[in-house]
C-alpha cells in the first residue's frame, strides 16, 4: 500500500495538458494472505480535458475503486496517477484535501448528504472550508440551487426532498467550487428510469456549459452509449475501449 | 460561521443523543457542585462551632504547658527539672497555707492565687512574637487559680504509727469536682524517741473554694479569652474603667448567685461584676476575667502571662507563624484552630473527616465518570457518522476542520451538559439545606491534674464539655461553580477529540466503505 508522503511545495496549478488523466500501472489490492483482493491489475489509461468517459462493468469489476483513485479519496498500491500533471501518489493529504476541494467534484450513488443540514446546508458545506465569506457562499448557493432547478427548496432537509431532488443537490454540491472535474459513481443508481434519464441529460448540460471532464460509473447501456468513451473493467483489468462517434471536446474553463 | 451552523444543526436534530451526552457531563458537574457545597458547609459549620474556642481574631494560642508524665508516680516527680524549679517559684509565691502557725480555734479567711498547667512567662515574649512574620497581632493573657480558705482551725489528734527521725505527710479532706471543699495537708517531722502519737480531730471547720481567674488585655477584646460577643448580660471591659471590673461565666453566676452589679472579693479586693459572659462549647471557660494588669498586681505576677494569643496575617499563613513559633519560642506549644477541631467528635467530627477523606475523591470520580460516559457517546455518535466524514473530506475538508467541527460539537453538549449539571446540583443544595440536616459536635471534657497537689498548682482552665446540634447549611460558591463548568467544557473537549481524531484519520474511500 503506498505510503503518506511529505507534502511537496505548493505551485500554482499547471496549464491543463492534454491529458486531464494519466494512469500508468495502477493497482489496488485490499487485504493480504487468504483475503487478499486485487481490485485493480495494472491499470493504464487517460482521460483527456472536457470528455465525457463512461466506465462499465460487472459487480465488482473494480469500477469504483477506479473512480475514487481518480478522485483522490484513496491511494494505489501501485502505480502512478497524474492529475493535471500532479502525481497523486506523492502528494500529503492536506494538498490532496486542497485537490478534492478545488479541482474534483463527486456524485455518489447514494447522494451521501448530510441529513442534519439543509439543501443549502449541504451545498455550503463544500464551500466552507475555501476562503470565500459567508455573504460571497450564501450567493453561490443560490446560483447553485438555481442552476440544479431547486430555487426555493434551499431550507429543506434531505429527508423532505425526492431522491431526484438529493442528488441535484448532491450535482448542486459538486459544482461548489467550480472544478475541473467531475466524477460521478452511478448517479441515477437509485432513481428510477424516468427520473434518472432526466438527471442524466441536466447532468450532461451542465458539463457541457462548464466544459467538465466528466467520468461516470454506470452499469446502463443506454447511459454508457450517451459518452464518448466507454472503458470496461473486468476482474480489475480494462478490457475494451470502444470509441463512441461523438467528436472530443476542447474544455475551455470558464471565465 | 458555517462550522457553529452545522454544530447547532446536528445538536439540534439529533436531540436524543445531545440530551443523553449532556446528562452525562452533568452528572459529574452535579457531583463537584454538590459535594463542594456540602463541604462548604461543613466548614462553616465548624468555623461556627470552633469559634468561641479561639476568640473572633484569634488564630492560635501559645503556652508553655508543663510536661506531666501519665506513667503514674508522683505528678511533680515526672516534671524536668527546671520546670520544677520555676513552679516551686510561682508555688511559693503562693503556696498552700501554713497552718502550723495556728493555733486551734483560730479563724482563717485567706485567697491564694496559683498558677495553673502552663508556666509563666514574661509579656516581653510578646513584642518578640509580634515581630513575627505574618503576625496581625498578639495579646497576653493569665490564668490562676483563686482558693479561698476559710474557717476555725479544729483541734487535731493524731493516731498514727511512724518512723522516728523521719518527714511525714498527712492529708485530710478533699472531694471530687471543679471546686473542692474541705481538703488540705501539711508535712511535720517527728523527732527521735516517738514511735507513736494517737489524737483526735474536732472542734472547727475549714471549707476551701476554688475558681479560675483569667487577666485579659482589654484594650484586644477580639483577642481575649471572653469577647465583647459572649456578653449575655451587662457589658464588656472599657480600658477606661475601674480596674476591679470583673466579667464571670453564666455557669459560675448560676452557682455563685451573682448577677450585673454583683461584689466579688478576690486576693484581698472587691470587683464589681459588670458582665455575664456565655461559656463557649470546647472553649475555655474561667470563672471570672478581669483585666490583665490588675490580677497581675493582686498576684505578684507583674509582667507575667501565661498565653499568648496571635492574630496572623491571612489564613495561609498560620501554618507558617505556627511553625516559626514552636521553633523560636522555647518549651513552647502553639495551639490552632486545626489543633482544636481535633477536639470536636460527634457525627461533625465523622462528616468533617469523611469529606475531608472522601469529598476531593468523589469529585474526581465524578468528573472522570462524566469524561468516560461523555467520550463513550461521542464515539459511539461519530462511529455512526463515518460516511458522513467520508462525504466531507470528499468534498475537500481537512482532518483538522473534521476534528474542529466534531469538538465544536461536543463544546455545544458540554456547555448545555454544565449548565444543567449547576441546575441539579444547585437543586440538590436546596433538597438538602430543605431537610435541613443537623449534625452533632461533641467536646468531651479535659482531665483536671490538680488533685492531688490540692494548694498547690495545676489545674487548669475548664473545658467547656457537652454537645450542640448544628445546624449543615450548604453553600455553592460563585467559583466552585465556575470552576465545574470550565472542568465540563474540558470534559467535553477531550471527549469530542477522542472521538473525532480516529474517524479523521481513515481515508474518505474507507469512510465512505463503512455501513451504516
Amino acid at each position: 500500500m503506498a505510503q503518506e508522503t511529505p507534502v511537496q511545495a505548493s505551485a500554482p496549478a499547471p496549464e491543463l495538458k492534454e491529458s486531464v488523466y494519466e494512469l500508468t500501472a495502477v493497482s489496488k489490492v485490499y487485504g493480504s494472505g487468504n483475503t487478499m483482493v486485487r481490485a485493480l491489475d495494472e491499470i493504464d489509461m487517460t482521460v483527456a480535458p472536457g470528455e465525457f468517459v463512461a466506465i462499465i462493468g460487472a459487480s465488482g469489476s473494480g469500477k469504483t475503486t477506479l473512480l475514487q483513485l481518480l478522485g483522490a479519496l484513496d491511494r494505489p498500491t501501485s502505480g502512478r496517477i497524474l492529475l493535471g500533471g500532479q502525481d497523486l501518489t506523492k502528494l500529503g493529504e492536506r494538498e490532496l484535501s486542497r485537490l478534492r476541494r478545488e479541482e474534483i467534484g463527486f456524485v455518489f450513488q447514494q447522494f451521501n448528504l448530510i441529513p442534519t443540514l439543509t439543501a443549502a446546508g449541504n451545498i455550503e458545506a463544500a464551500l466552507a472550508t475555501g476562503d470565500g465569506s459567508a455573504r460571497q457562499n450564501g450567493d453561490r448557493v443560490a446560483e447553485l440551487l438555481d442552476v440544479v432547478g431547486l430555487t426555493g427548496r434551499g431550507h429543506h432537509l434531505p429527508s423532505q426532498l425526492s431522491g431526484g431532488e438529493q442528488q441535484r443537490v448532491a450535482i448542486a454540491r459538486s459544482l461548489a467550487n467550480d472544478p475541473s472535474v467531475l466524477l460521478a459513481d452511478e448517479p441515477t443508481g437509485n432513481l428510477d428510469t424516468t427520473t434518472g434519464e432526466e438527471l442524466l441529460a441536466e447532468l450532461e448540460r451542465l458539463v457541457a456549459e462548464r466544459h467538465l471532464t466528466l467520468v461516470l460509473i454506470t452499469h446502463e447501456p443506454a447511459i454508457a452509449a450517451a459518452a464518448q468513451r466507454t472503458i470496461r473493467l473486468q476482474d480489475g483489468r480494462i478490457v475494451d475501449e470502444p470509441v463512441a462517434a461523438k467528436p472530443r471536446r476542447t474544455r475551455r474553463k470558464p471565465a | 460561521m458555517f462550522f457553529v451552523k452545522y454544530a447547532f444543526s446536528e445538536l439540534r436534530r439529533r436531540r436524543g443523543r445531545t440530551i443523553l451526552t449532556a446528562l452525562g457531563i452533568a452528572v459529574g458537574v452535579a457531583v463537584v457542585v454538590m459535594v463542594s457545597g456540602l463541604t462548604t458547609g461543613l466548614n462553616n459549620a465548624q468555623a461556627k462551632v470552633l469559634k468561641p474556642l479561639t476568640g473572633v481574631g484569634t488564630d492560635m494560642s501559645v503556652t508553655r504547658p508543663l510536661k506531666i508524665s501519665t506513667s503514674g508516680g508522683s505528678a511533680f516527680a515526672s516534671l524536668a527539672p527546671s520546670e520544677r524549679r520555676q513552679l516551686r517559684n510561682e508555688a511559693g509565691r503562693s503556696s498552700g497555707f501554713n497552718f502550723s502557725s495556728l493555733k486551734p480555734g483560730a479563724k482563717i479567711d485567706t485567697d491564694t492565687l496559683a498558677p495553673g498547667a502552663n508556666l509563666t512567662f514574661s509579656s516581653g515574649e510578646l513584642s518578640k512574637l509580634s515581630k513575627i512574620s505574618g503576625v496581625q497581632a498578639v495579646a497576653g493573657s493569665l490564668t490562676l487559680t483563686d482558693r479561698h480558705i476559710s474557717g476555725t482551725i479544729p483541734k487535731i489528734s493524731i493516731h498514727q504509727t511512724y518512723t522516728p527521725g523521719s518527714t511525714h505527710h498527712f492529708s485530710f479532706g478533699g472531694g471530687t469536682g471543679r471546686r473542692r471543699r474541705g481538703g488540705g495537708s501539711f508535712a511535720y517531722f517527728v523527732p527521735g524517741g516517738y514511735s507513736k502519737a494517737s489524737g483526735s480531730f474536732g472542734g472547727g471547720a475549714i471549707s476551701t473554694t476554688s475558681s479560675t481567674i483569667t487577666g485579659i488585655d482589654a484594650s484586644k477584646p477580639s483577642l481575649a479569652q471572653v469577647t465583647p460577643s459572649q456578653i449575655v448580660k451587662g457589658s464588656y471591659f472599657t480600658t477606661s474603667g475601674s480596674a476591679y471590673q470583673a466579667v464571670v461565666s453564666q455557669a459560675y453566676a448560676n452557682s455563685d448567685s451573682l448577677k450585673v452589679g454583683s461584689k466579688l472579693t478576690i486576693g484581698g479586693k472587691t470587683f464589681t461584676v459588670i458582665g455575664v459572659a456565655s461559656s463557649p462549647l470546647g472553649g475555655t471557660a474561667s470563672d471570672v476575667y478581669v483585666k490583665l494588669a490588675t490580677l497581675q498586681d493582686l498576684a505578684g505576677y507583674k509582667g507575667q502571662i501565661d498565653t499568648a494569643e496571635v492574630q496572623a496575617s491571612s489564613a495561609g499563613q498560620v501554618g507558617s507563624v505556627s511553625s516559626t513559633i514552636s521553633k523560636s519560642f522555647a518549651s513552647s506549644s502553639v495551639t490552632t484552630a486545626s489543633d482544636l477541631a481535633g477536639r470536636v467528635t460527634g457525627s461533625l467530627g465523622d462528616a468533617k473527616n469523611l469529606t475531608h477523606n472522601l469529598g476531593g475523591a468523589l469529585e474526581i470520580v465524578g468528573l472522570v465518570a462524566a469524561v468516560l460516559l461523555a467520550t463513550l457517546l461521542m464515539l459511539s455518535s461519530v462511529a455512526r457518522r463515518v460516511r458522513e466524514i467520508g462525504t466531507l473530506k470528499a468534498v475537500g475538508w481537512s482532518r483538522f476542520q473534521v476534528v474542529r467541527q466534531i469538538c465544536s460539537e461536543a463544546l455545544g453538549q458540554g456547555i448545555l451538559g454544565g449548565v444543567l449539571g449547576v441546575i441539579i446540583g444547585l437543586v440538590g443544595i436546596a433538597v438538602l439545606n430543605a431537610v435541613g440536616w443537623t449534625l452533632k459536635a461533641t467536646v468531651p471534657a479535659a482531665s483536671s491534674s490538680g488533685g492531688a497537689f490540692g494548694f498547690g498548682a495545676l489545674s487548669q482552665s475548664a473545658i467547656t464539655a457537652g454537645t450542640t446540634a448544628v445546624k449543615i447549611t450548604a453553600v455553592a460558591s460563585v467559583a466552585l461553580v465556575a470552576v465545574a463548568v470550565a472542568l465540563a467544557l474540558l470534559a467535553s473537549l477531550i471527549a469530542g477529540a477522542v472521538a473525532s481524531f480516529r474517524a479523521a484519520r481513515l481515508r474518505p474511500a474507507a469512510a465512505l466503505r463503512t455501513i451504516e
